[in-house]
């Protein structure tokens, strides 16, 4: 083969053009022909939608569900194929079989598809001879649909309201049975509330401790006392000056009284006689005078002993006695150290031995309350749930929408396939069919020219 | 010079009518198939697709629509058979197409079933043709006995057998085939353009894949695993495949391509057009782009470090003060934080896939310690202690692990014989076209030893055509005189006259 235009290439084509008009005639004609000698066949669709989010069921344990959970199957995007599995599944098809059973099965699963469509909802596609048929199919099959969603939804509620019903007096026997268990240890082991015992015991424990060592403490504290107080009490006479009288000095008074009556007579005296001649001194004053001072450095040397010791008393010694007395109380004390010391030991190990095993009731019975709390927990929640299943079966699961709008109508029926499509894609179909034909003989050609074998 | 017409009356009027019977039977088949998907697709497309396939959902008549896009591509391609003067060009861009086209499947099978026609043809005609074998063929030899060797280590070893038929006939064959269609400098040429247009296609199909992927809100390429997509700082962005199955598969093949357009595009002035440096320079950004939007961080890294060496080499006497200006460049870039920003922004880049590829090249190194010999058979290391279940991500490991020391023999082999036939040209060949060729591929290689050691392409066709390809340079340097021998199999010169 020789290298060629482009040019070329396409006035081999024209020149093949016979070949591409025959290839489109046969398209065009071929279409014509299929048209006229097969049935038509119209397309019907009715809508059929499922909420984004409705109520949903976890179809495997309620587990999570308890006790407000969703009702009816996961409605997401993923189910709403799920939806598609149950159309193709041949459970729809059943149930209008059973409402149509004039209907072919086989022409049914081949005439009704499922699809979703651009709004999401689930599409109910009907191909019929007519387009009446078409959308009676279309919406009589979406119906069935709707049935068959909320007939899985319900049958699914209805067993798991069956199993909760069955459940409810199981679990509140199970609680019961707990709690009876619960209150008969507790009876058991003679306490309705171990904290409060536990912290009533420390405290007891506390207090012994404390006087244990009050008593200790008081023992030593006498031990170290008791020479020390027998000691001061022998060195304390067993009587003691109690009272001691003291009075004037009669010699002072005497000398005091005498001064008096001297200065009364001098004082008289200097009445009668001049004193204040210095040539003459009247021997009345004179004498007068010494003896008063006589009398006076008499009573300024009695100063010191104006008063003496006119009488003693004597009485026990009051420190000695309580000396004696408190080295009594020690005595006494020191007899009841060991029986204080018994009770106190007896009574530790009494609450020691309680204490001791408060850890294991504890441990039981917190064992016992989260039991007890689980079961309740789960009772309630039973009970609730099964509530809330038996409002919704009664009030009935209505989960679908077909509104008015969303059926099938005859006038909307279209033919399969559309008569411009058709003829549009057989043009260009042919158009490139024969294109290909064309270059493929004029290929084909030129190698049988230039290689003649 | 025109052909002459090929009128359809040389079919004779038998031949006519048939021929007439059969454009209408065509015809009437066309009508058939518009008719019943017109009817039917809606039924068809909720059995095949579901209910809600992205972007196709309910379209009528979609695959008449797709198969009149085929239908036009073949006549388009028969189109090309005629005005090329044969199959060879074709055949030759199909084998093109299908080194950057690993999800179209079958295209390198009929690629080679094509050049196998052509070849074919040409022995029917001619009686014998010249297809030399290269010194490559003895690596081969031992690579295949090696491979071989995973069926005494393997115990499904039946599962093996396809995949060895496959990479036989797909991969190994390239070796054998590519030298003894390449034997001139033209059809090497020729072959690069055709390699560069396909690339260019490819990363217009990664474009196509980003627009897809905005409209439908999810990534659409041709991967479909998890690793589909990275998040950035920017948000998720989808990783595109062009027409490979990964991203990273595209980044190599397209990087490779890109620092062989970069060295052609920057060859001395006079020794290459201005419009053609200029579409070389053009498809090089366009090319780069499409690495960058792989997502692929061993591709950037391989592309970059290419790229910026290439000036070095192509204009050395420039290249201290083109280093001058990288090293200030790079020197700012640290000082103001921009480049321990970016490394960390990339590091962080599917940080996961990062992390277990340390602990599996270590499961590898194990797997060779064990079994020194010869490995532990391909695809071996997935059930060698292996908890991801992952493919050790390093050719050079994955060599040693699976294949043992005599793999690494075969293949050490393969890069001596290459190195040392392009290092021989290199030095002897007084011609600049061969000597550029050599540089080029060297450069270009150095994409794949930088992306090997993240990445287990030992089985990549892309990887494969390298080889040979440096081959063909050294087969094409023996002509002193630069005149084409006669006894070309595969793509003979035009005709003086055209």
């Amino acid at each position: 083969m020789t290298v060629d235009t482009f040019g070329s290439i396409l006035g081999a084509v024209y020149r093949r053009r016979g070949s591409v008009i025959l290839v489109l005639l046969g398209a065009i004609g071929g279409g014509t022909l299929y048209r006229a000698k097969v049935k038509p066949e119209y397309l019907s669709s009715a809508s059929v939608m499922i909420p984004n989010n409705p109520p949903t069921a976890n179809l495997s344990s309620e587990a999570g569900n308890l006790p407000n959970g969703p009702l009816l199957p996961d409605m997401s995007d993923e189910v709403r194929t799920g939806a598609i599995g149950l159309f193709n599944s041949g459970a729809v098809a059943d149930r209008m079989m059973q409402k149509r059973p004039d209907l072919d099965s086989r022409a049914l699963k081949r005439n009704l598809k499922g699809n979703i469509d651009r709004n999401g909802n689930v599409q109910v596609l009907s191909y019929a001879p007519t387009p009446e048929q078409a959308a009676e199919l279309a919406n009589q099959y979406a119906e069935c649909f709707q049935e068959e969603m909320e007939d899985v939804a319900t049958a699914h509620m209805n067993r798991t309201f069956e199993a909760m019903s069955r459940e409810e007096p199981i679990a509140l026997a199970a609680y019961s049975t707990l709690h009876r268990g619960l209150v008969n240890y507790l009876g058991s082991i003679g306490s309705a509330n171990l904290d409060q015992e536990l912290a009533r015991l420390l405290e007891d424990r506390k207090t012994i401790e404390a006087q244990s060592l009050d008593l200790d403490l008081a023992r030593v504290r006498s031990e170290a006392e008791r020479p020390v107080l027998q000691r001061a009490l022998d060195e304390r006479p067993e009587f003691a000056l109690s009272r001691t009288t003291y009075g004037r000095n009669p010699a002072y008074e005497d000398a005091l009284r005498r001064t008096r009556e001297l200065s009364t007579q001098l004082a008289l005296a200097r009445l009668e006689y001049r004193d204040d001649d210095p040539d003459f001194k009247h021997p009345q004053l004179e004498r007068l005078k010494a003896e008063l001072d006589f009398v006076r450095s008499s009573a300024l040397d009695l100063v010191e002993e104006q008063m003496v010791l006119q009488a003693t008393s004597e009485a026990p010694d009051e420190l000695a006695r309580r000396l004696a007395a408190r080295l009594a109380e020690m005595d006494i004390a020191g007899a009841s150290f060991e029986a204080q010391r018994e009770v106190l030991r007896l009574r530790s190990e009494a609450v020691d031995a309680r204490l001791a095993v408060l850890p294991r009731y504890q441990s039981e019975v917190a064992i016992r309350m989260v039991e007890l709390g689980n079961a309740r927990q789960y009772w309630e929640r039973i009970s609730q749930r099964r509530a809330e299943l038996d409002f919704h079966l009664r009030a009935g699961l209505h989960f679908t929408v077909m509104s008015p709008a969303m059926r099938a109508r005859p006038e909307q029926a279209k033919v399969v396939p559309s008569v411009g499509g058709l003829y549009l894609f057989c043009v260009i179909a042919g158009l490139a069919g024969g294109l290909l034909f064309a270059v493929t003989s004029e290929m084909v050609a030129r190698m049988r020219a230039t290689r003649p074998y | 010079m025109r052909a002459e017409a090929v009128r359809a009356r040389d079919y004779g009027s038998a031949g006519t009518m048939v021929s007439a019977a059969a454009a209408l039977a065509f015809g009437l088949v066309i009508a058939a198939f518009v008719f019943w998907e017109g009817r039917d697709h809606l039924r068809f497309h909720l059995t095949v697709f579901g209910a809600r396939p992205m972007l196709i959902d309910d379209l009528p008549w979609l695959f008449t629509t797709a198969i009149s896009a085929l239908i036009l591509a073949a006549a388009g391609f028969f189109a090309w058979v005629i005005r090329s003067g044969g199959l060879d060009r074709p055949a030759l861009a199909l084998l093109a197409f299908a080194m950057v086209a690993d999800a179209i499947p079958a295209v390198t099978q009929v690629a080679i079933a094509l050049v196998l026609v052509v070849l074919i043809r040409r022995i029917l005609r001619d009686g014998d043709v010249y297809a030399p074998l290269t010194p490559l063929t003895i690596p081969l030899l031992v690579v295949i006995i090696s491979y071989a060797t995973s069926f005494l280590v393997t115990d499904g070893y039946m599962a093996l057998v396809p995949t060895f038929l496959f990479r036989l006939t797909s991969n190994m064959l390239i070796v054998v085939l590519l030298p003894a269609l390449l034997r001139t400098r033209r059809q090497i040429e020729i072959f690069f353009q055709m390699l560069l247009a396909c690339a260019c296609i490819s990363v217009g199909v990664e474009w196509i894949q980003w627009g897809l992927s905005a409209v439908a809100g999810v990534p659409i390429t041709f991967n479909t695993g998890s690793y589909n997509k990275v998040s950035t700082p920017w948000g998720v962005f989808p990783r595109l495949t062009g027409l490979m199955y990964h991203p990273n598969l595209q980044s190599n093949c397209i990087s490779t391509i890109a620092v062989l357009t970069l060295w052609f595009g920057l060859r001395p002035i006079g020794a290459i057009s201005a419009a053609r440096r200029t579409m070389y320079l053009v498809a090089y950004v366009w090319l780069a782009l499409g690495v960058l939007f792989t997502w692929s961080r061993s591709g950037w890294l391989s592309l970059g470090i290419t790229s910026m060496l290439v000036p070095v080499v192509r204009y050395p006497r420039f290249s201290p003060i083109y280093l001058g200006i990288l090293g200030a460049i790079g020197a700012v870039a640290w000082q103001t934080g921009a480049l321990k920003a970016t490394y960390e922004l990339v590091e962080n880049l599917n940080k996961a896939s990062a992390d277990f590829r340390w602990h599996i090249d270590q499961l590898a190194v194990e797997a060779f310690s064990s079994h020194p010999w010869i490995g532990l058979g391909t695809m071996g290391i997935l059930d060698y202690d292996n908890p991801w279940k992952l493919q050790v991500h390093d050719t050079y490991l994955q060599i040693a692990s699976e294949m043992g020391i005599l793999g690494i023999f075969s293949f050490a082999l393969f890069g001596a014989i290459v190195l040392a036939r392009m290092l021989w040209t290199l030095i002897h060949s007084k011609f600049a076209f061969d000597r550029d060729w050599i540089l080029g591929l060297l450069m270009a290689s150095i994409v794949a030893l930088i992306q090997n050691s993240f990445v287990m392409f030992l089985w990549v066709r892309f990887l494969w055509l390298m080889m040979p390809l440096a081959a063909c340079i050294s087969l094409a340097s023996r002509s002193e005189d630069g005149e084409e021998p006669e006894d070309l199999a595969f793509l003979p010169p035009l005709p003086k006259s055209a």
